[in-house]
C-alpha cells in the first residue's frame, strides 16, 4: 500500500512537472510561414522603430557663448534613411512572399550593417544583433 | 496519513489544474487560420511603412 501511493505521488510530481513547460502556440498545417513572416516583420519593425527613435535623440557639443550649442542627431538621418528603406522594402516583400522569411529578414539585417555609416554602426549594432537573435529563434521557439 | 495525503494534494492541486489548462490549451485552443494570419501581417506591414514614410515626410532628402 506504501508503495502504491509514493508512485502515485510521484507520478503526479512528474505529470505535473511536464506540464509546467512553455505553451506552444497552436498553428493550423500549412499556416507558419506566415506566423512566422509576422514574427519577423515584428522583429524588423522594432529595428525600424529603433532607428527613427535614435534619430530623434540630439547630441549636442558643448556651447561656446554667444554662439548656439551644435547638435546633431544621435543617428544621423542618413543612416536612419537607410534602415527606413531597407526595413519598409522587406516587410512589402514579407507580405508578399511569408514563405522566405528568415532569408528576407536576414539579409535586410546583412543590409543594413553594411549600409550604415561607419559613424553610426555603433548605434544600431545591438538592434540588429537582437533582431538576428529573434528570427534565429522564431521557426525553433514559435 | 490522510494528513499527509491531504498536505500532498494541496501541493500537488496547482500543478495539476496548470498541466490541464496548458494541455487544453494546446489541444483544444483556437489557432489562427490563414485569412487572421493574412490580415495580421498586412496591419504590421501598414505600421512599418507608415511609420517609415511620417519619418521621411518630417526628413526629406537633401538634394545631392
Amino acid at each position: 500500500m506504501k508503495r502504491f501511493w509514493c508512485a502515485f505521488v510521484l507520478a503526479f510530481v512528474l505529470g505535473g512537472s511536464l506540464g509546467c513547460g512553455s505553451r506552444a502556440v497552436p498553428l493550423l498545417p500549412g499556416t507558419e510561414p506566415t506566423y512566422y513572416a509576422l514574427k519577423a516583420v515584428v522583429a524588423l519593425g522594432t529595428v525600424q522603430s529603433a532607428a527613427i527613435g535614435l534619430n530623434g535623440i540630439p547630441v549636442c557639443a558643448e556651447a561656446v557663448p554667444p554662439a548656439p550649442p551644435v547638435c546633431h542627431p544621435l543617428l544621423s538621418d542618413a543612416s536612419t534613411r537607410i534602415v527606413v528603406e531597407i526595413v519598409t522594402d522587406s516587410a512589402l516583400t514579407l507580405k508578399a512572399t511569408p514563405a522566405g522569411w528568415q532569408a528576407s529578414a536576414t539579409a535586410a539585417l546583412d543590409r543594413i550593417d553594411a549600409r550604415l555609416d561607419a559613424a553610426d554602426k555603433p548605434q544600431m549594432k545591438v538592434y540588429t544583433a537582437a533582431a538576428r537573435g529573434v528570427i534565429a529563434l522564431i521557426g525553433v521557439n514559435p | 496519513m490522510i494528513a499527509l495525503i491531504l498536505q500532498l494534494a494541496q501541493v500537488l492541486a496547482p500543478m495539476i489544474i496548470t498541466a490541464y489548462e496548458d494541455h487544453k490549451a494546446g489541444n483544444n485552443g483556437a489557432a489562427p487560420t490563414q485569412d487572421e494570419l493574412n490580415v495580421a501581417l498586412a496591419a504590421a506591414v501598414s505600421r512599418i511603412v507608415a511609420e517609415g514614410e511620417a519619418w521621411k515626410a518630417a526628413h526629406p532628402k537633401p538634394p545631392a
